[in-house]
């Protein structure tokens, strides 16, 4: 199968930026090393970059670069976790995660003081797919147990977490790096969710959360 | 960097003559002589004057070396030097100058770097700026955001990007030349260069692509692509040229 790629001139052209601004995002790996693709062309060596992901990113450097700095959004994408600790009110207050995800996660993750970026990436993934209407609660806890059992497992928050359903059962997988897989006919891929964008996800909420709280603090002083 | 309240190291180091010692954590790092240490360190400062052959990683707020140093992976707000400076793996400093040798097994990741001597990366070297004098030969992909190279000897890249991106020969009448002349006949050589403004002099590349580029002397570049201007100086070969 053939992706579907973008050639670095057209890429240009398209989004209107500059080789400084595409070198600079380079290097501040705002744009992963995997994305650039070496080819040879009619016009010699050429770089291509997998269409959707490249757009998709650039649209949103250029959306944030307004408030955030290089390095700030270099964090945001980066597939490394935050540093960052909230407890059980914070993530309500904040947003982050729903009540009813909260509760139907206590037998899981218990009732810890403080949550770490990981059980709150556990926790927004479980939100999320519950929050799809495709899945039963069951299912969803049953995604919950298996990111509970083997998140940490990952080097990186990259890979992905699907359900697959055959015959009214199913089952939850997390799968280590973005890999393509293949089940048998009768089974149903009933969700796949990407690690490493529901960080990324994550991590733009706690930031963009934290914006608001400093501002708001220098605004009663 | 470090406030000093909330400093993590403790102690100084001071090693004189020809010693060895075991790695650590320390606030300052004085080396006068030869010294070969077992394992890493980590410092606010490190002053060497003479050798130290580190079996380990370097972590330095800043490096100030006359002499030579080894180590592993080196990471450091400031390398300034005099002298040879060999880095086993990757090596990420905010500034590097001196004049001397500088070679990194790895890749380097820079903010500036203005060394007077010779450059070898095995890898990729990203700067936001770059302005050498005098040599580098980079295995990878040069990129960085201001580019200002002076050539006294031959130098590659694989690639070349940024955004402006400017090569000349050394001056014969700088002060550098008295101890480093610059050859008369040094070329850089890229299979790459991309950027928004070049200036190419004594350029050899296969492709060079920009908005607004600048052929001149000494350069043979097979294929150029730009975008708004392109200007060919008398004494340069070009292949083929395109407005896209």
């Amino acid at each position: 199968m053939e992706e579907d790629l973008i050639s670095k001139k057209e890429l240009l052209e398209m989004t209107g930026i500059s080789y400084g601004q595409l070198y600079r995002w380079k290097r501040k790996q705002l744009l992963p090393e995997d994305w650039f693709i070496r080819r040879s062309a009619f016009t010699g060596q050429e770089t291509f970059f997998p269409r959707q992901q490249v757009l998709g990113r650039i649209r949103q450097i250029m959306n944030m670069k307004e408030g955030l700095s290089l390095d700030e959004m270099a964090d945001l994408f980066s597939p490394a976790p935050a540093e960052v600790d909230l407890s059980r009110g914070d993530l309500l207050s904040r947003n982050i995660v729903s009540r009813t995800a909260l509760e139907y996660s206590e037998p899981y993750l218990g009732t810890p003081h403080t949550y770490s970026f990981q059980q709150m990436l556990i926790l927004y993934v479980f939100d999320c797919s519950l929050q799809t209407g495709q899945i039963h609660l069951e299912e969803g806890k049953a995604m919950l147990a298996v990111l509970l059992d083997n998140l940490g497992r990952l080097e990186e928050y990259e890979g992905e977490l699907v359900l697959l359903r055959k015959m009214g059962m199913s089952f939850a997988l997390l799968l280590s790096g973005d890999r393509e897989f293949y089940a048998e006919k009768d089974a149903k891929i009933a969700l796949r969710i990407p690690i490493a964008k529901k960080t990324e996800e994550l991590k733009l909420k706690l930031s963009a959360q934290e914006g608001r709280m400093e501002d708001s603090n220098g605004n009663e002083e | 960097m470090n406030k000093d309240s909330a400093s993590p190291y403790q102690g100084n180091l001071k090693l004189t003559g020809t010693s060895s010692t075991l790695g650590g954590s320390y606030d300052k790092v004085r080396i006068v002589g030869d010294a070969v240490v077992s394992g890493g360190i980590a410092c606010s400062e490190m002053r060497c004057i003479g050798t130290y052959d580190i079996k380990g990683s370097l972590g330095a707020g800043s490096i100030r070396l006359v002499g030579d140093g080894v180590s592993e992976a080196l990471r450091a707000g400031t390398v300034k030097l005099t002298g040879k400076a060999i880095v086993g793996r990757d090596a990420e400093i905010g500034e590097l100058a001196g004049a001397g040798d500088v070679e990194v097994g790895g890749a380097l990741k820079a903010g500036d770097i203005s060394l007077r001597g010779s450059l070898r990366v095995e890898g990729d070297c990203g700067a936001e700026r770059f302005r050498p004098k005098g040599m580098f030969a980079i295995g990878g992909l040069l990129n960085a955001g201001d580019i200002d190279i002076k050539l006294y000897q031959n130098s590659s890249a694989k690639e070349i990007g940024g955004g402006r991106i400017e090569v000349a020969r050394g001056s014969v009448i700088s002060p550098l030349s008295l101890v480093f002349r610059p050859s008369s006949d040094a070329v850089l050589e890229a299979s790459i260069i991309e950027g928004d403004d070049i200036h190419l002099e004594h350029t050899r590349a296969g492709i060079v692509r920009g908005s607004r580029i600048t052929i001149g002397e000494g350069c043979d570049i097979g294929q150029v692509e730009y975008k708004e201007r392109l200007d060919v100086k008398r004494g340069a070969t070009v292949g083929e040229q395109r407005k896209v």
